[in-house]
């Protein structure tokens, strides 16, 4: 049972970091585009 | 990747649990491998204290050329533009490859073992996350080899001067995105650590100090260095690709890039001090002989500091020509700041009252901190100030109050957690008496070399010049003393580090035994095993 749960903690910990991963991409996705907004060419 | 004997060597056609099951039980790869595909949280963390260390020394070396050059007036040996590097490659390398990897390296050594978990939770990324570093640090390193020298705009990077940087200008930039990039996964690992991996009965509220504020951290991290990232990347494209995005001829603003590069900033300075904080209260409440006082208020407040820091950013900016109202907003908010941070202060405090106090040199360190950290938040308070901000902004009062956050608040606070899970990690007692004149030696002459900083700040001296007028030269030439008298003390350091890694006077278990310190990682032998818990600990 104990390593049933182990497995779980581990996929848990993948699928959060994953999450995780996408927003970071997201913050930097989101300052770059705030740049563009800022520029009046 | 021919495995050794001692690696990997179960039947492979078994199922993931079985597999998982004996990868908790093989013990470490030898030679070079070891530490090339480590995955294990307690070498990984020994590769980030080792690594930050040579950092240390490398930026403090560049500090001593600094206070070598402004020893007396005028030009000695670094003409402005080197001066300027050496500033820059100084900041960059203490910021990104001493004080953060130090408390990475601190991470992933005690939040497994705070926890109750085996490794962390990551180990691959982990691995990554580490080795991104020397390559990103050999490659800022390089730029002051390459035509035009390395950047010398400061560490904040600012547009347009940082844009005549010459070769090493995406050389500098791909290395900070190395960083951001080992920066942002070291703090998911932590995240997803402490979040999945905490052993049965380990609430968050049980969690020691030293692991929540590394969690708001980790949260910190994820939310910032990406902002980084986007700056620097914006600054890329505005060099070589024709965007215009902090050019005003092209209908840009470079005070944008103070903003998102401050975006980032302020919290940085929290990612360098919240863990800071973690270790110091778990320093106090063990030598004071006492539990935390206040402990869910100290979560609180590292929680109120963390969402503050996103709000104070501009008042970096105040010359800049904000609006008043702009000015008013930046200024009560870093103010407020103030509040969390006299909790925990008060907090600190009222742990050592009425408490069985003794100073081995970890409290040493973290009694300093306290004092000194609180100096730098005193004058962080009159910075703050909008019209005084005016008069003090760009002179070495500046430089005073972050050296003081910096070294004796973040750096002290390394060293005292080193003094203290030390004999934890190596299974050996350091010398006490070497020790304690590390720490007094460090702690007289880092105030010799930056509490004269604020005399000169007042007086007008402006930063980042290799040459001064006259009237600067008496507390220039006191700092400079103070400066290689705490750059030599820090030879001893290293000399206490390997003589203690190398062997002597066995530690037991609790380490401080006459103390009795609290959690987990005092449950495991010293030295603590090659994988923590094998079996999750029952927490009551």
């Amino acid at each position: 049972m104990r390593m049933a749960s182990e497995i779980d903690r581990q996929k848990r910990a993948k699928r959060n970091a994953l999450i995780l991963a996408l927003v970071a991409l997201g913050f930097y996705a989101a300052f770059i585009t705030l740049g563009m907004s800022r520029v009046h060419g | 990747m021919s495995a050794t004997p001692t690696a990997d060597t179960h039947d492979h056609s078994h199922d993931q649990a079985h597999d998982h099951g004996h990868d908790d039980h093989h013990g470490p790869m030898k030679g070079w491998r070891r530490w090339a595909y480590a995955t294990n949280h307690k070498d990984i963390g020994s590769m980030y204290l080792i690594f930050s260390l040579v950092m240390f020394l490398t930026g403090g070396l560049m500090a001593m050329f600094i206070r070598a050059e402004l020893l007396i007036p005028g030009v000695q040996f670094l003409d402005p533009a080197k001066f300027n590097s050496m500033t820059t490659m100084h900041a960059l390398i203490m910021v990104f490859g001493a004080v953060m990897p130090a408390f990475t390296g601190l991470a992933n050594w005690m939040i497994p073992m705070q926890v109750g978990a085996p490794d962390m939770a990551l180990p691959r990324m982990n691995n990554l996350s580490f080795w991104l570093l020397p390559f990103a640090f050999t490659l800022l390193l390089l730029t002051l080899l390459v035509p035009g020298g390395s950047p010398a705009g400061g560490w904040t990077l600012y547009p347009p001067l940082v844009l005549q940087t010459g070769d090493a200008f995406p050389m500098a930039v791909f290395a900070v995105h190395l960083m951001g990039a080992s920066s942002i996964m070291g703090a998911i690992n932590v995240i997803v650590t402490i979040m999945n991996m905490r052993a049965p009965g380990m609430t968050l509220l049980k969690m020691p100090l030293f692991t929540w504020t590394w969690l708001i951290t980790a949260y910190l991290l994820i939310a910032v260095m990406p902002v980084l990232a986007g700056a620097v990347t914006m600054l890329l494209t505005d060099h070589y690709f024709g965007t215009t995005f902090f050019n005003a001829a092209g209908g840009g603003d470079p005070v944008m890039f103070q903003h998102i590069f401050w975006f980032f900033g302020h919290p940085e300075v929290y990612i360098m001090i919240l863990p800071a904080f973690g270790v110091v209260s778990e320093i106090i409440p063990t030598f004071s002989r006492k539990p935390l006082f206040g402990y869910d208020a100290m979560v609180y407040a590292t929680a109120s500091i963390a969402f503050l820091s996103f709000i104070v950013w501009a008042h970096h900016m105040f010359t800049t020509g904000m609006p008043l109202i702009g000015e008013m907003f930046f200024m009560m908010s870093t103010m407020l700041i103030a509040i969390p941070t006299g909790v925990k202060v008060f907090n600190w405090t009222a742990t050592m009252w009425k408490g069985s106090i003794s100073f081995e040199p970890p409290m040493l360190f973290a009694l300093s901190f306290l004092f000194l950290f609180t100096i730098g938040g005193f004058s962080g308070l009159m910075l703050a100030i909008v019209p005084v901000d005016f008069q003090y902004h760009d002179t070495y009062f500046v430089v005073a109050h972050f050296h003081y956050v910096l070294v004796p608040g973040a750096i002290f606070s390394i060293m005292a957690a080193v003094y203290y899970w030390l004999p934890k990690w190596s299974g050996h007692m350091y010398n006490m008496t070497l020790a304690k004149i590390h720490f007094w030696l460090s702690a007289i002459f880092v105030n010799v070399l930056f509490f004269p900083q604020h005399f000169l700040g007042l007086a007008g001296m402006p930063r980042r010049i290799p040459d001064y007028n006259t009237q600067f030269a008496d507390w220039n030439f006191v700092s400079s003393i103070g400066g290689f008298g705490f750059g030599l003390t820090q030879l001893l350091f290293v000399y206490i580090v390997w003589t203690t890694v190398r062997g002597g006077v066995k530690a037991s278990a609790k380490v401080w035994d006459d103390a009795a310190p609290h959690g987990l990682e005092w449950t495991l032998p010293s030295p603590a095993p090659y994988h923590s818990f094998e079996e999750a600990p029952e927490v009551k």
